[in-house]
């Protein structure tokens, strides 16, 4: 059984989401961080988003050979990314038939990249350096 | 009528924020409203009046901004006061204090009201903008006293905000184009975009900027506009590039280490007035013995390379950016770039790519 159920929703109004073609781009606009869900780790978070029981979620996804740890471990790192977080307030609904049919399609690993190159441009440090490789000022480090 | 003087706390703190933001407008008009001009900047979609005493920095943006030759109208879109302590009665800037580290409680302070603001600690830099009266004030402790990047691209954050408000947009781009159809060039520093422009310009391909350029998404088309003149190359670049006696060098090299130029000083007439964007590049240093390849790529990784940097480079608009973003990569096909190192065979690729597009 799942360790994780119920509804989520994203984190905060920070986070955004756009998706392309199946694959969604996510920006954490308080922290600068950014991320790449692959099509298959897109329909989880399509499911989040229609307010789908994460349990359940996971045992349709987890149907396909090594999707359960897979899955498992993608949801954990949208916890610890800080991109969704738990709902009590309003109850999960079942996945529904269109998602379920999205989910048996998919193939490929259920991925997310994690890019932190921009981080420090969102911090208004009370001190800053020059890096060319961000084009503009960032955080002084070491202080 | 504000005094500026009244303006001079001490500190702001986000809690004043507004109420500081709001009469440093008011000051700023008040001066700008008795007729000191420095210059009228005809601008790509706005006319741009420069006031204040800072002759050296007007000129200075004359040279970086990318002014239209036909002229301005007789009046101006928007307005800058150009301040620093002890001028027009504005005292030193306040300190911005009690902010945590986080310039998202910042722009939070600001969101209802139709104020934009950003400070610079390094410099006690404010700079300030009304988006109603179009009216904005760049506050320094002195003359000349500006982050380093701000030489390469003056007034980048009031375009910026001005821009944003009218439904466009700066984007943090390169652009490359064949006879007034282009290609966004998209990438966070350090991928080869600079390169890329420059290499193009010197081969007979136009661009209307190498960093930073004006897209207008209106009327069902996607255009580019140039904003700074400025193109940049670090010293190894202009050996390969070939251009290292046409640009001089004795200025020496910017805050990151690059050396800045203009078309003119390539021989090149200047950027293009405009140009048609029909494609996205994701340019990507492929190696030494690869010839440039233009494949086509997903729209995340397109999104991937235009949205961040332009994001979170840029004060403030940021909720609004991801949206236009989003809109810029769906209009447009998407390719990966990858760069070889002879510039005129990467010149050649793209100028082909360029041909066929639609």
């Amino acid at each position: 059984m799942s360790q994780y159920s119920g509804r989520y929703v994203t984190a905060s109004a920070d986070i955004t989401f756009e998706k392309f073609d199946g694959e969604y781009v996510v920006l954490n606009l308080a922290t600068g961080n950014y991320y790449a869900l692959s099509p298959s780790a897109s329909v989880l978070l399509d499911g989040i988003l229609a307010g789908h029981d994460v349990a359940g979620m996971l045992a349709v996804l987890g149907e396909a050979d090594g999707g359960a740890a897979a899955y498992h471990d993608l949801f954990g790192k949208l916890l610890a990314n800080e991109l969704v977080v738990a709902d009590a307030a309003q109850p999960a609904t079942e996945p529904d038939a269109t998602w379920r049919d999205a989910a048996r399609g998919v193939c490929g690993d259920p991925t997310i990249e994690v890019f932190e190159d921009l981080a420090q441009l969102i911090l208004a440090d009370p001190i800053h350096d020059a890096a060319e490789e961000a084009g503009w000022p960032v955080a002084r480090t070491g202080r | 009528m504000q005094s500026p003087a009244s303006v001079g706390a001490a500190a702001v703190t986000l809690e004043t924020l507004p109420a500081f933001a709001a009469g440093a407008i008011a000051a700023a008009a008040s001066v700008i409203h008795q007729g000191i001009p420095l210059e009228t900047l005809p601008l790509a979609g706005l006319d741009l009046s420069v006031h204040g005493a800072d002759a050296a920095y007007a000129v200075a943006s004359r040279v970086r901004l990318a002014v239209r030759r036909t002229g301005g109208h007789a009046t101006s879109d928007a307005a800058v006061l150009l301040v620093s302590a002890g001028q027009y009665g504005f005292p030193a800037p306040p300190v911005l204090t009690g902010t945590g580290s986080h310039m998202r409680a910042f722009e939070a302070a600001l969101r209802d009201t139709q104020l934009r603001a950003e400070y610079g600690f390094d410099h006690r830099l404010w700079n300030i903008y009304d988006t109603k009266k179009r009216i904005g004030v760049q506050w320094t402790t002195a003359p000349g006293a500006l982050p380093p990047w701000e030489s390469g691209a003056p007034l980048r954050a009031f375009l910026h905000w001005f821009h944003a408000d009218a439904g466009r947009r700066l984007v943090h781009a390169g652009t490359l184009g064949l006879a007034g159809r282009g290609a966004l060039l998209v990438g966070k520093g350090g991928s080869g975009k600079s390169g890329t422009v420059v290499a193009g310009l010197c081969h007979g391909l136009e661009s209307v900027g190498d960093d930073y350029v004006l897209v207008d998404a209106s009327g069902g088309r996607l255009r580019a506009f140039p904003v700074f003149e400025t193109l940049k190359q670090d010293a190894a670049g202009l050996r390969r590039l070939g251009i290292s006696d046409a640009i001089g060098m004795g200025a020496g090299p910017n805050w990151q280490d690059k050396y800045e130029f203009t078309c003119r000083e390539l021989g090149k007439a200047g950027l293009a007035t405009d140009l048609d964007v029909r494609a996205i590049l994701v340019p990507r240093l492929a190696g030494e013995a690869h010839a440039t390849r233009i494949e086509p790529v997903s729209r995340a990784r397109a999104m991937l390379a235009l949205a961040p940097s332009g994001l979170f480079q840029m004060p403030g608009e940021r909720d609004s950016g991801v949206a236009v973003f989003a809109d810029i990569v769906r209009a447009l096909p998407c390719y990966s770039l990858d760069l070889g190192c002879d510039p005129a065979e990467v010149s050649g690729c793209i100028a082909q790519f360029l041909d066929a597009l639609p």
